[in-house]
C-alpha cells in the first residue's frame, strides 16, 4: 500500500493535474451525467421530452409489481448459468494454445482466434439468425442429415412435449420452449476471442519451473490443468465471470435481433434490458425505464460485490 | 526500412485526419455558393429503403437544388427496424433533421411537441403548382385524399405533407402459378386461394420440390391475417353504429368492447381467429420468426408462390425477381363459404385509405422557411409525377399519372366498409404485446383458437386500460403544451382586436383545443368504463 503524502507535497506540481481534466470532463459528461440524469428522471412520469410529472417513488413501486421485469430474471438466470459453462471452451483453447511448443504456431493460433473479431457482431447475429431459419437454416439441415431430428421426435413422443414433429421443420425462434435453448446454443462452439486472450495472458505468466517440477513429479497433462493452470488463472476467470454477468444482465441485442421487441413467443426471451428498451421506446415510458435501469444497476452492483467478497482467489 | 514504414503510416494517418477534419469543418461552417452566400442544408429523414424511393428523392432534391442553388438537400435513409429509436433519440436530443417522415414512433404528444403544424400551409395554394389547374387550389385540396394522410384527428392539425399512396396486395409468381395449375388465373375468393394452396402442396410432393404456398413473416403475415380477420367483423361493425367514415374508429370499437358489444368470445371474433389460423397453415412453419426480408427472399427466389405485402415493396420485388408477378386484392371468403361466409359483407372499399409517406417539419429546423418551401415543392404535381415515375409508387397528388407498374395497386373505391381488428390502431403497446406474445398459440402447429383466447382473456381488457391510460396522458400533455401559445394568442387578439390574422389563429387553436379536450374527456370516460368493467369481471 503506498504511503500517504501531505497535501502540500501533493499540490507541489499542481499543474500536472490539468492533464487529467479532459479525461475527467469526458467521463463526467458521457458516463456520470447520463447516469445522474437517469436517477433524476426515474422520479418522473416522463416520455422523453420537456413535459414531465413528478411521481416520487411511483415508478419504483411499479417496478416492484412488474411481473414481466421479475420474470425476465428467470431467463437471465438461466443464461448466466449457461454462460458460465460457455466459458469452458475458451479456457480449454487457451490452455491448448499455451501448450504448443512452437512459438510460431502459437502466434498463428492467436491470430486465428482474433481474426473473427473483425467481423461486426451484428453480422454474426444475422448469420446465426439464418442458421435458425426453420425451412432453409443450417441447424435444421444438420439435424435432418444426421438423423438427430428423428431422435428428437422420438424423445418428444416419449415425454409428450409437443415440440418436435416429423415432417414439420423446427421453429427455433417461433416455439416458446425452444427460445432459451436457442439463446444458449447461439455462438457455438462458444470460443470468445477476448476470453481466450485474457486466459492466455494469465497462462503465460506461469513460470516454466512450475511445469518442470510437475514433469519431474510425473504429473499428467490433465492434472497439470487441474492443479497448476486453472488455479493460477483464477484471477482471469473471475474477471471474465464478472464481465460476463454484467454483460448478460445488461445485454439485450441478441434477444432484440433474434426475437424482436416483445421477447418472442410467450415473451420467453424477455430479459431486463429488453424490457427496459420496450418500455422506453415502445410504450414511451422513459421515466419508468430509468427506474428499471436503476434496479438493474443495483443488481449488478450487488452481484459484483458478492463476487469480490466471496469468490476469493488463493494462489 | 522500419522507420520508412512508420513514417508512411503516420503520414497516412495524419492525412486522413486532416481530410476528415476539413470535411467536418466544411460541413459545419458551411459551403459557399458562387455568390459567396452560405449554403443552407435541409436534411430529410425517412425509413423507405425500398427500391426506387431513394433515387426518386435524390432526383426531386436535384430538381429543387437546380431552382435554389443556395440550398443543399441531404437525404437520411434510416432502416425501418431502428427508425423509432433513432427518431425519438434525435427529437429528444434536439438534433432532429429539418424534415422527417411521420409515422413510426410518432405519438400525438411528440407530434405536438416536436413538429410544426402545417394547417396554415395547407390552406394556401402551392406556388409550385403555378401554371396548372391547381394553381389557385389550397394545398390540401391538391391531394387525392384531401391531405388526410398528413392530418391528425386528435390534434386537429395538419402535420405532414404526403407524397405517395399505398395499398396492400397479394403478389403471385405467374410463371410458377402456370407451372402448378396450368393457367394464370388468380384466386378471386378465399375458397379459390385455399384450393390453390392445396394444389401447391400436391405439386411440391409430386415433384419433390418444396414450394411454400404463401411466404409468411412477422411483418407480412399480419397484413394478410388482419385483412381476413376484419372480413369477419364487417357486419358487427355496422351494428356498432353509423361509421360516417370508411375507416375504423378505434375509440368506438374500444367502447363497444368495454360495453360488451363484442369480445373474445363473440362469434365474429372466434370466426376471424379461425380464419387466421387456417391461412397460417398455408405459410411456412415458424413464419413468425422470419423477417420481412427473408419472406421477400423466399418469394423472389421462387421458393414461395405468393406473398402479401404493400405496394411499397413492388419495385424492390420487380428489381429482384426474374419472373413476372401479378398483384391482386387479398381474397376474402365469399358469402357462400360454409364457415366464414356468414359474417362477410364483401370486398372492402379502399376509398378510406389515406395517402402516405407524409413528411413533417420539425421545430428544431434552423431554416423552417426553406424546409417549408421544399415540402411545397415535393407536393407539387410536377414533382409528384417525377416521384411516381422514378419510384413506381402510387402518386398522392391529383392529376399525376401513375406508372404502369403501379396501376395494379391503385386504390379501389368500390366496396364495403371493413370491420375492426382485434387490436385497434394506435399506440396500443401493451395489448399488442399480449397478442404478439401469445400469437404462437393461435398459429402454431399444436395451437388452437381456444388456447389463444384462453391465454389472453384474463389480461386483454386490463391491458386495454393500461394503453388507454397512457394515451390519455399523451393527449393531456399535448393539450398542456398548447396552453402558453393559446394564452399568448389570446392576449394578442385582446390587445389588437383589428389583427384579423391573430384573431383567426386564436379561433383556430381554441377550436383545436376544445376538440382535444373533448377527446381527453372521452378517453377519461372510456377509462372509467373499462375500470368498472374490470371490477365487474373480477367479481
Amino acid at each position: 500500500m503506498p504511503l500517504p503524502i501531505s497535501p502540500k507535497k501533493a499540490l507541489l506540481e499542481w499543474k500536472l493535474y490539468l492533464f487529467i481534466v479532459p479525461s475527467l470532463v469526458a467521463v463526467g459528461l458521457f458516463s456520470y451525467f447520463p447516469a445522474a440524469s437517469a436517477i433524476y428522471h426515474s422520479f418522473f412520469r416522463w416520455s422523453g421530452g420537456d413535459v414531465k410529472e413528478f411521481v416520487g417513488f411511483g415508478n419504483f413501486v411499479a417496478v416492484l409489481q412488474d411481473h414481466v421485469f421479475w420474470n425476465s430474471f428467470i431467463t437471465i438466470g438461466i443464461l448466466v448459468i449457461a454462460n458460465v459453462f460457455k466459458m469452458i471452451p475458451s479456457i480449454f483453447l487457451a490452455v491448448l494454445i499455451h501448450r504448443l511448443t512452437s512459438d510460431r504456431w502459437q502466434y498463428w493460433y492467436r491470430v486465428l482466434v482474433v481474426l473473427p473479431m473483425i467481423v461486426p457482431g451484428l453480422v454474426t447475429l444475422f448469420i446465426w439468425k439464418f442458421f435458425y431459419d426453420p425451412n432453409f437454416g443450417v441447424l435444421n439441415k444438420v439435424l435432418d442429415a444426421t438423423g438427430l431430428k428423428t431422435v428428437l421426435v422420438h424423445i418428444d413422443n416419449l415425454f409428450r412435449w409437443g415440440i418436435f414433429q416429423e415432417g414439420v421443420p423446427i421453429a427455433w425462434l417461433g416455439e416458446p420452449s425452444l427460445i432459451i435453448p436457442s439463446l444458449i446454443i447461439w455462438g457455438f462452439p462458444w470460443i470468445g476471442a477476448v476470453g481466450v486472450l485474457i486466459f492466455l495472458a494469465g497462462l503465460q505468466s506461469i513460470g516454466t519451473e512450475v511445469y518442470e517440477a510437475a514433469d519431474l513429479d510425473g504429473v499428467t497433462p490433465f492434472q497439470k490443468f487441474l492443479h497448476i493452470e486453472l488455479p493460477l488463472i483464477t484471477t482471469q476467470v473471475r474477471l471474465m465471470f464478472v464481465l460476463m454477468i454484467i454483460g448478460t444482465l445488461q445485454g439485450f441485442g441478441l434477444q432484440f435481433l433474434l426475437l424482436g421487441e416483445e421477447g418472442g413467443p410467450g415473451g420467453k426471451g424477455m430479459v431486463p434490458g429488453l424490457w427496459m428498451f420496450n418500455r422506453a421506446f415502445l410504450a414511451g415510458e422513459f421515466g419508468y425505464a430509468c427506474a428499471l435501469g436503476l434496479f438493474l444497476f443495483v443488481f449488478i452492483l450487488a452481484l459484483t460485490m458478492i463476487n469480490n467478497k466471496y469468490v476469493r482467489v488463493d494462489k | 526500412m522500419e522507420r520508412i514504414l512508420n513514417t508512411i503510416g503516420i503520414s497516412l494517418l495524419a492525412l486522413c485526419f486532416v481530410i476528415s477534419l476539413s470535411r467536418i469543418a466544411m460541413l459545419r461552417f458551411g459551403e459557399r455558393t458562387e455568390a459567396g452566400d452560405k449554403v443552407i442544408e435541409i436534411r430529410l429523414a425517412h425509413w423507405q429503403l425500398e427500391g426506387g424511393v431513394r433515387t426518386a428523392i435524390d432526383k426531386m432534391a436535384e430538381e429543387y437544388m437546380k431552382l435554389h442553388p443556395g440550398v443543399r438537400i441531404t437525404q437520411i435513409p434510416i432502416p425501418e427496424r431502428i427508425y423509432r429509436n433513432w427518431l425519438i433519440t434525435q427529437l429528444v436530443g434536439g438534433t432532429a433533421p429539418d424534415i422527417i417522415q411521420i409515422g413510426i414512433g410518432i405519438t400525438d404528444e411528440r407530434l405536438a411537441r416536436f413538429f410544426v403544424p402545417l394547417t396554415d400551409l395547407a390552406q394556401k395554394p402551392n406556388p409550385y403548382n403555378k401554371g396548372t389547374d391547381l394553381e389557385d387550389t389550397p394545398l390540401r385540396d391538391t391531394f387525392v385524399d384531401g391531405m388526410l394522410g398528413g392530418f391528425n384527428q386528435n390534434l386537429l392539425e395538419y402535420y405532414g405533407v404526403p407524397i405517395s399512396g399505398h395499398s396492400i396486395r397479394m403478389f403471385i409468381n405467374e410463371d410458377l402459378l402456370e407451372e402448378i395449375t396450368g393457367s394464370r388465373d388468380l384466386p378471386l375468393t378465399y375458397e379459390d386461394l385455399i384450393a390453390l394452396t392445396k394444389q401447391v402442396d400436391d405439386f411440391s410432393q409430386k415433384h419433390g420440390r418444396p414450394i411454400i404456398p404463401i411466404a409468411g413473416s412477422r411483418y407480412n403475415s399480419p397484413l394478410m391475417m388482419t385483412t381476413l380477420f376484419i372480413s369477419q367483423t364487417q357486419k358487427k361493425m355496422r351494428e356498432l353504429g353509423p361509421p360516417g367514415t370508411l375507416l375504423e374508429v378505434p375509440a368506438r370499437t374500444t367502447e363497444a368492447l368495454v360495453d360488451g358489444d363484442w369480445g373474445l368470445d363473440s362469434p365474429e371474433v372466434l370466426s376471424g381467429l379461425g380464419l387466421m389460423r387456417e391461412v397460417a397453415a398455408e405459410m411456412q412453419p415458424g413464419f413468425m420468426q422470419v423477417t420481412r426480408d427473408d419472406a421477400s427472399f423466399y418469394f423472389v427466389q421462387g421458393r414461395a408462390l405468393m406473398i402479401v405485402t404493400g405496394s411499397w415493396d413492388a419495385t424492390s420485388i420487380s428489381q429482384q425477381a426474374n419472373f413476372p408477378f401479378a398483384a391482386t386484392r387479398i381474397p376474402l371468403p365469399s358469402r357462400q363459404h360454409p364457415r366464414f361466409g356468414g359474417n362477410v359483407l364483401g370486398m372492402f372499399s379502399e376509398a378510406g385509405l389515406t395517402a402516405g409517406m407524409a413528411f413533417g417539419l420539425t421545430r428544431d429546423s434552423e431554416h423552417p422557411e426553406v424546409a417549408t418551401d421544399f415540402l411545397q415543392f415535393l407536393a407539387s404535381r410536377e414533382t409528384n409525377q417525377l416521384f411516381t415515375n422514378t419510384s413506381k409508387w402510387l402518386p398522392a397528388v391529383l392529376g399525376v399519372e401513375p406508372d404502369a407498374q403501379a396501376r395494379p395497386f391503385m386504390m379501389e373505391s368500390q366496396g364495403y366498409t371493413p370491420g375492426f381488428p382485434l387490436v385497434n390502431a394506435g399506440a396500443r403497446a401493451d395489448t399488442s404485446r399480449l397478442v404478439a406474445n401469445n400469437f404462437h398459440l393461435l398459429v402454431g402447429p399444436t395451437g388452437s383458437v381456444e388456447q389463444f383466447v384462453a391465454a389472453i382473456r384474463e389480461n386483454f381488457i386490463p391491458f386495454v386500460l393500461v394503453d388507454l391510460t397512457r394515451e390519455q396522458r399523451e393527449i393531456l400533455q399535448a393539450i398542456q403544451r398548447m396552453d402558453v401559445q393559446l394564452a399568448a394568442l389570446g392576449e394578442v387578439s385582446r390587445s389588437k382586436p383589428d389583427d384579423a390574422q391573430a384573431q383567426r389563429k386564436f379561433d383556430m387553436i381554441t377550436a383545436a383545443m376544445s376538440a382535444r379536450d373533448r377527446s381527453a374527456y372521452f378517453q377519461q370516460h372510456l377509462i372509467r368504463k373499462t375500470d368498472k368493467r374490470i371490477q365487474e369481471d373480477s367479481n
